[in-house]
């Protein structure tokens, strides 16, 4: 799943150090966010969603697989 | 957190106590009490010792505790944490499966191998009995 936070981020601002302490998580978590190595659980978007103001899939994208 | 650190500290002298005891009774009371007061003395007082230290330098900087805390809680790292718990739990699982088979071939005491393939069973149900408890609860 793609998503555009690094690009919400950057657009604001905001180090990850800063990000990763307004939603409680470690800045790793952000960094493996950002690099799409992992996927946030649904409370962490909805998190992560309501910090920026923005809907959850106005900041995640998702595609479904081609068979 | 401050009732926490009190038991921590509670524990710790309660092992240091068990401890001595076992070794001032050695020979006056049974081998099995005494190794059993032994082995819960020197679990307490290893283990509550350092959650004692731990909690102790989070009270003196809370925001290393708030921090603390953020990484124990971290979703990734609690993922990471438990994938690695699963996996090393499995290959010492099949490990210990292992040593049963080698200790067939190099002709070990029946106990060992009895043991090992005991261990073994016992780590299947108890996954199988989680698996149908988190069925449930999930």
């Amino acid at each position: 799943m793609k998503n555009r936070l690094e690009e919400l981020r950057k657009a604001r601002g905001i180090r990850q150090e800063e990000l990763a302490a307004a939603l409680e998580v470690s800045r790793q978590t952000i960094g493996s966010l950002e690099n799409g190595r992992n996927n946030p659980s649904i409370l962490l978007a909805f998190k992560i969603a309501r910090y920026f103001g923005l809907t959850i899939e106005d900041i995640f994208i998702y595609e479904e697989e081609q068979t | 957190m401050r009732k926490q650190t009190k038991i921590y500290l509670a524990l710790w002298i309660l092992g240091a106590v068990l401890g001595c005891i076992a070794m001032v009774l050695d020979g006056k009371i049974s081998e099995p009490l005494g190794g059993m007061l032994m082995g819960i003395g020197t679990a307490l007082f290893a283990f509550d010792f350092s959650m004692w230290r731990m909690r102790r330098r989070e009270e003196k900087d809370p925001q290393q505790m708030k921090q603390a805390k953020i990484e124990a809680n971290d979703e990734r790292n609690v993922a990471i944490r438990r994938r690695a718990q699963a996996v090393s739990g499995e290959v010492l699982q099949w490990a210990i499966m292992a040593v049963a088979w080698f200790s067939i071939g190099l002709g070990a005491p029946l106990w060992v191998t009895l043991a090992a393939a005991g261990i073994f069973v016992a780590k299947s149900v108890l996954e199988l009995f989680l698996m149908l408890r988190y069925q449930k609860e999930m």
